[in-house]
C-alpha cells in the first residue's frame, strides 16, 4: 500500500497496495504457488500435485477457496458492521459470520473499493471467480475438455498476486488506523484532507462516508462525537457530487439511528442533512429495507456458486414484495433484478427470468428514466458486468425489448448515449461506456 | 355596574405572536389558530372521554415527516385559515390521535389542510417531541401542541423551549414539570450499562411513558436500584413477577435482529406494562429497565404525612410513603401521576 487514506499533515489519496510481483518466467504451478505466502507447505505441495497431475478444475477451486477464506479474515478484522455499511447490506447483523454473508464477489469489490488491489486485478480475480464457479458446477453444454491449464494457472497466478502472496493483515490494519483517526480527531474546516477528499475519486468519497455512517451507527462517547463532527464537516463538500443512491444511503443511515432511537447520533447526521438539504433523500419509514434485504440475497445468489439453480428462489421472493419498489431501494433493486436479467457469460437462470422480467414491467417511464440517469452511472457492479461482450449482448436485447424504455427523455447527454448504444446494439460501445463509467468511479 | 370580565387573551395572543416570531412562522391568523387550539387543547373531551392530541402545525409536511420519522399520512380536509378550520380539524382528527397517531395541519398560501399521521413506528423510536425539541432553532418551519397536564397546554418549536399555556387556577410560577415524565424514564435505564442500548431504552420509555400513562385514571411507580432489594414493605401484596420483565433485553433483541418477531414481543410486554401501570396498587421498576413487581400496596403512616398528603387520597398517601422510602435511601425514586393527570416525581432531597 503507498500510503494511508489520509496522512497526517497532507492529503494523499487512496491508492491499490502493491502486489505481489509473480515474473513472467514464473510458469509452473511450482513456480507460482511457491510465492503464496498464506499457504502452508502441505498445502503447496498439494497445490502443485493437483496441477501437475492435470487435475486443473480441483486445483483451482481450491486454490479459490483459500484464497476468498484469506480475504474474507481480513476483511472480517475491519468489524461486520463496517462490512455491512460498506456493502451497503443492512440485512447483514453484527453478529453474522462473514463466511456465511459474505459473497465471493462482494469480498473482491469490497477489497477493490478499500485498495487491496486495483481495478486490473479485481477484473481478473472477477474472472477467476466466474471461471472456478463455471467448472465446478458445469451447464450441460460445458466443454467436454474441462478447464484449461492456462485457465487453471491464470487464476492461480491471480490468487497469489493479490491475497495469497501476501502476508495477512497489512490492509486492515492501515484501514483501521484511518478509521481510528476520524474517532479520534475532529478536523478543522480548513484541514487539507477536506480539499483532498474533494479532488479523490468518486469511490473514495463514498468510502469515507461509509466509514463515518458505520462508525456513527456503533460507537458512544467521545468517538461518537468526534465522527459526528467529522461527518458534518465533510457532507456538505461531498454532497453536491454524491450520486442519489449513495444519498439515498445517508437518508436511510439517519432513519436507521432514529428508529434505533440514538438521540445523539441521529441528532449529529440530522444536523448534517438539513445543511444540505438532505431530507428529500430519507425514507419515511424502513420499508425499504425489506426490498434492499431482498435484492442483497438475490445478487449473492447471482454471484454465488450454482446460481443458475439458486436465482429464481431470491428473485421470487423479491418479485412477491409487490411491484412499487420504494425508491430509497430503487437502485439496489434494479441491480438485482438486471444481473438476472443479464445473466453471466455461461447463460441465465431461467426459472428466475419471469420473475424479472415481470418486475421490469411495472417500471414507471419516470423510474427508468431516474435509472439512466442517476442510478446506473454509480453502479458499479452492472457496470463492471457491462464490461463482458456476452453479458453487454444480452443486455442490448433485453432493453429492446422492455416497451417503457423506448423514447425515454433523459438529462444527461451521457445516459442518451448509453441508451442509444444498448438499442442500436453496438456491443462495443455499450462495453467500452461500461468500463469508462467505472473507472470514473474510482 | 355590571361585572368586570377578567380574560387572558391578550396575553395569551402577545405571547403566541412571540413565539411564532421565534419560530420564524409569524402569521396573525395562525397565532389566532393556536389561541384556539390551546383553549381547546386544555381539556379536550369527546362524549365525555378526555383525550390529548398532539398537534403538528408546519408549512412542509413532507419534508417534517421524514425529519421527525412520521409516515402514512391521511388527508382529512382543508379549509381557509381560520379558527374554524382548526376547530374542524381538532374536532375530526382527535379521535384517531391515540395510539401512535397525530394531527398534523399544514399552513399553505390561504388555507390549512389538516389530517393526521402515524408517529414513528417502531416502539424504540425517538419520540416527536424530543426530535422537535432537539433541532437547532429555526432549523424547519414546525411546531407541537400538546396537553401536558390538565389545563396546561405546551407548544415547542425548533430549539425553542415554546410556551406552557396555563388554563387552569395554577399560578403561574408554578409551572408543570413536563419532565417528571422524563426523570421516571431516566431512572429506569440510568444502569443499562451499554451507552447505545441505554440510549435506545431511554427513547422507548420516553414513548412509552408517554402514551402509557394517559390510558388509564392515574398510576404510581416505584423504582429500585439495580441490585437493591424491593422494601419489604412494597411486596405484602404485591405480585411479584418470578421472572422480571427485562425491557433492555428485548430492546437489545429487536434492533440486533430487526425481526417482526423480536418487534411483536416488544410491543407484546409494552401493552403488558401498559395494564400493570393502570392496574391498582403502585408498579415497581428498577433501573436497568426491568419490571420487578405490580399491584403493589404501601400502607403509609397518616401522622408523618403532610396535609397536602392526607387530602389528596390513597394514591398520594402511597406516593408520600413512597418519598419517605426514596429519603431513606430505599429507593431510587417515584413516581405518581393523579387521577385528574397531574405528574409528579422524586428523588429525594439529596439528588439534584
Amino acid at each position: 500500500m503507498k500510503g494511508p487514506l489520509v496522512a497526517d499533515n497532507s492529503p494523499v489519496l487512496w491508492s491499490a497496495r502493491d502486489i505481489v510481483e509473480v515474473p513472467a518466467t514464473a510458469v509452473t504451478a511450482a513456480d507460482i504457488a511457491s510465492m503464496a505466502k498464506q499457504l502452508s507447505p502441505r498445502e503447496l505441495h498439494q497445490v502443485i500435485q493437483t496441477f501437475d497431475s492435470g487435475l486443473y478444475e480441483m486445483g483451482a477451486t481450491f486454490v479459490w477457496t483459500r484464497t476468498m477464506a484469506g480475504l474474507k479474515r481480513q476483511l472480517a478484522s475491519l468489524g461486520i458492521d463496517f462490512i455491512a455499511e460498506m456493502l451497503d447490506r443492512p440485512d447483514i447483523r453484527a453478529d453474522a459470520e462473514i463466511h456465511e454473508v459474505l459473497t465471493d464477489f462482494d469480498a473482491v469489490r469490497l477489497a477493490e473499493e478499500l485498495g487491496m488491489f486495483g481495478s486490473s486485478h479485481a477484473l481478473r480475480l472477477r474472472h477467476a471467480l466466474e471461471t472456478v464457479t463455471h467448472f465446478a458446477d458445469p451447464p450441460s453444454d460445458v466443454d467436454d475438455e474441462g478447464m484449461m491449464p492456462e485457465e487453471a494457472i491464470g487464476t492461480l497466478r491471480t490468487c497469489v498476486q493479490t491475497i495469497l502472496g501476501h502476508d495477512e493483515l497489512g490492509v486492515a490494519v492501515e484501514f483501521a488506523q484511518f478509521r481510528k483517526r476520524l474517532e479520534s480527531e475532529v478536523l478543522p474546516d480548513a484541514a487539507p484532507e477536506i480539499e483532498g477528499l474533494a479532488n479523490s475519486p468518486y469511490f473514495f468519497k463514498r468510502t469515507v462516508l461509509r466509514v463515518l455512517l458505520a462508525g456513527i451507527k456503533t460507537a458512544s462517547g467521545a468517538q461518537l462525537e468526534n465522527l459526528l463532527a467529522n461527518f458534518n464537516t465533510l457532507l456538505p463538500s461531498l454532497w453536491p457530487g454524491l450520486m442519489d443512491p449513495d444519498r439515498h444511503m445517508l437518508g436511510r443511515g439517519y432513519a436507521e439511528l432514529h428508529a434505533d432511537g440514538q438521540s445523539k447520533a441521529s441528532s449529529g447526521v440530522r444536523s448534517a442533512l438539513l445543511k444540505v438539504s438532505g431530507f428529500d433523500y430519507v425514507p419515511e419509514n424502513l420499508r425499504s429495507l425489506t426490498f434492499l434485504e431482498a435484492a442483497a440475497r438475490v445478487l449473492g445468489a447471482h454471484f454465488g456458486w450454482d446460481n443458475f439453480h439458486t436465482e429464481p428462489a431470491p428473485m421470487r421472493a423479491l418479485a412477491s414484495l409487490g411491484s412499487s419498489i420504494p425508491i430509497h431501494a430503487f437502485a439496489k433493486c434494479m441491480t438485482a433484478i438486471l444481473c438476472v436479467r443479464i445473466g453471466n457469460p455461461y447463460g441465465v437462470s431461467f426459472d428466475a427470468q419471469s420473475h424479472a422480467i415481470r418486475m421490469l414491467e411495472n417500471v414507471t417511464r419516470e423510474r427508468w428514466a431516474y435509472f439512466f440517469d442517476e442510478c446506473l452511472p454509480a453502479d458499479d457492479v452492472l457496470l463492471g458486468e457491462l464490461t463482458n461482450e456476452t453479458v453487454a449482448t444480452r443486455w442490448c436485447h433485453v432493453l429492446i425489448d422492455i416497451e417503457r424504455v423506448q423514447e425515454l427523455s433523459l438529462k444527461k447527454k451521457s445516459s442518451r448515449t448509453f441508451l442509444k448504444a444498448s438499442f442500436d446494439g453496438d456491443v462495443a460501445a455499450v462495453q467500452r461506456l461500461a468500463r469508462r463509467r467505472s473507472e470514473a468511479l474510482r | 355596574m355590571s361585572a368586570r370580565p377578567v380574560t387572558f387573551r391578550a396575553e395569551l395572543k402577545s405571547a403566541v405572536s412571540d413565539f411564532l416570531a421565534d419560530s420564524d412562522m409569524t402569521c396573525n391568523l395562525t397565532e389566532e389558530a393556536i389561541v384556539v387550539l390551546a383553549v381547546a387543547l386544555a381539556d379536550y373531551r369527546e362524549e365525555g372521554l378526555p383525550l390529548f392530541p398532539r398537534i403538528l402545525i408546519c408549512d412542509d409536511l413532507d419534508e417534517v415527516l421524514r425529519v421527525v420519522q412520521g409516515s402514512g399520512k391521511i388527508e382529512i380536509g382543508s379549509g381557509d385559515r381560520s379558527p374554524e378550520t382548526v376547530r374542524l380539524a381538532l374536532k375530526r382528527c382527535a379521535p384517531l390521535a391515540s395510539g401512535g397517531w397525530a394531527i398534523w395541519i399544514e399552513r399553505e398560501a390561504k388555507k390549512f389542510r389538516f389530517g393526521v399521521f402515524r408517529e414513528p413506528l417502531v416502539p424504540t423510536s425517538i419520540d416527536l417531541r424530543a426530535t422537535i425539541s432537539d433541532l437547532e432553532p429555526r432549523a424547519l418551519h414546525a411546531m407541537l401542541l400538546a396537553q401536558i397536564a390538565p389545563g396546561t397546554v405546551e407548544i415547542i418549536s425548533p430549539g425553542n423551549p415554546g410556551l406552557q399555556i396555563v388554563l387552569s387556577g395554577q399560578r403561574g410560577d408554578k409551572a408543570v414539570a413536563i419532565d417528571e415524565e422524563l426523570r421516571l424514564s431516566e431512572w429506569f435505564v440510568e444502569e443499562v450499562t451499554d451507552d447505545r442500548l441505554r440510549e435506545a431504552c431511554l427513547s422507548f420509555a420516553t414513548s412509552a411513558t408517554h402514551h402509557l400513562l394517559r390510558r388509564g385514571h392515574g398510576a404510581l411507580v416505584a423504582v429500585v436500584t439495580d441490585g437493591g432489594p424491593i422494601p419489604a414493605v412494597l411486596l405484602d401484596d404485591a405480585v411479584q413477577l418470578a421472572e422480571p420483565t427485562d425491557f433492555a433485553a428485548l430492546i437489545r433483541r429487536m434492533i440486533e435482529e430487526g425481526t417482526s418477531d423480536a418487534l411483536a414481543e416488544l410491543l407484546a410486554y409494552e401493552h403488558l406494562l401498559g395494564g400493570m401501570l393502570t392496574s391498582d396498587g403502585l408498579t415497581v421498576l428498577d433501573t436497568t429497565c426491568r419490571v420487578l413487581a405490580f399491584n403493589s400496596f404501601v400502607a403509609a403512616e397518616t401522622a408523618q404525612l403532610s396535609a397536602r398528603a392526607l387530602i389528596g387520597g390513597a394514591r398520594h398517601r402511597a406516593y408520600a410513603a413512597l418519598c419517605e422510602l426514596v429519603d431513606g435511601g430505599e429507593l431510587r425514586g417515584a413516581f405518581i401521576r393523579s387521577s385528574n393527570g397531574v405528574n409528579a416525581a422524586y428523588e429525594g432531597t439529596s439528588r439534584g
